[in-house]
């Protein structure tokens, strides 16, 4: 995806996973975080994610925080800015399984890099998108699992 | 929701030819001649049709067994890049391009996930994105 975005000359893209499921504000969530992205460096941009951590409020901002150690893919934006770096980090699909040997899997790179400050990342609040399994495990995504009812 | 329902841009004249639809536009000067399908579509896009409806119409249309959504995304998707329907206000505008992690094998996850980008309506905007099937790792085309 990322190699096609930067081929493609594409500014940014959002990726989704095919079992994401989504909130029933998700069009108003999404429409006020990106006004408060606006003027803000970013790399990456999780719609959604485990937080194994809660996120960090930012000063200012209701629809952004800051995520710490936040997983999964399922529904991540990604910036121009980032491209090259994914790119020379994470190998093409023929190389992947050894790669993934290493890191256990893209999500697990991107939580130590975005916890590290590697990447400039943000995450909704609330997070607007899950997985069924994320909105059924208490801690995650639990507290608004009602209200995921775009699935 | 009213976030998608396609409309036809302002200054475009259209005229019926026998099999399907010539649509003339003033900016950039073009001429569009559409085939049954994309002017079945075009017809529904009046602001009122969101696209799972205009899918639903073709099923109607060619007595088909279920609804084509990704025919009719694509079709709206193509008619919106030639300036045919006007542009729209919608948060996920934002996104130069929104892909789909989907495996080969599971059109049914695809499927599925075709019903919710419809109710986000950026159903014609989501572009299928193979996964890579890695049975021994499921982690490879999960992420």
């Amino acid at each position: 995806m990322v190699a096609e975005a930067r081929d493609r000359g594409l500014r940014n893209f959002l990726g989704l996973e095919d079992d994401a499921i989504f909130l029933d504000t998700t069009l108003d969530v999404v429409s006020g975080a990106l006004s408060e992205l606006d003027g803000l460096d970013w790399d990456l941009l999780y719609l959604g994610g485990a937080a194994w951590e809660p996120p960090v409020e930012i000063p200012g901002h209701t629809a952004l925080q800051s995520p710490r150690s936040l997983a999964c893919t399922h529904a991540l934006a990604v910036n121009h800015t980032a491209y090259d770096r994914l790119l020379a980090a994470i190998p093409a699909a023929d190389g992947i399984e050894e790669w993934i040997t290493e890191h256990a899997a893209i999500d697990q790179y991107l939580f130590h890099r975005v916890n590290a400050g590697y990447f400039r990342a943000y995450v909704l609040n609330p997070r607007v998108a899950t997985q069924a399994e994320l909105a059924a495990y208490d801690g995650l995504d639990a507290a608004l699992r009602d209200r995921y009812t775009i699935r | 929701m009213s976030w998608d329902r396609p409309q036809r841009a302002a200054g475009i004249e259209i005229a019926e030819l026998g099999r399907g639809l010539l649509v003339r536009q003033a900016e950039p000067p073009r001429v569009h001649q559409l085939n049954n399908t994309a002017s079945i579509v075009l017809e529904l896009c009046d602001g009122h049709h969101t696209v799972a409806e205009i899918a639903g119409a073709l099923a109607g249309a060619f007595t088909l067994d279920a609804p084509p959504l990704d025919e009719a995304a694509a079709c709206v998707a193509g008619l919106r890049r030639a300036g045919v329907l006007a542009g729209r206000d919608h948060p996920f505008d934002f996104f130069a391009a929104i892909y789909c992690l989907n495996l080969d094998h599971q059109p049914d996850r695809w499927e599925n996930g075709c019903r919710r980008f419809a109710a986000l309506d950026i159903a014609a905007r989501v572009e299928r994105f193979p996964a890579i099937s890695t049975p021994g790792n499921h982690h490879v085309g999960c992420a």
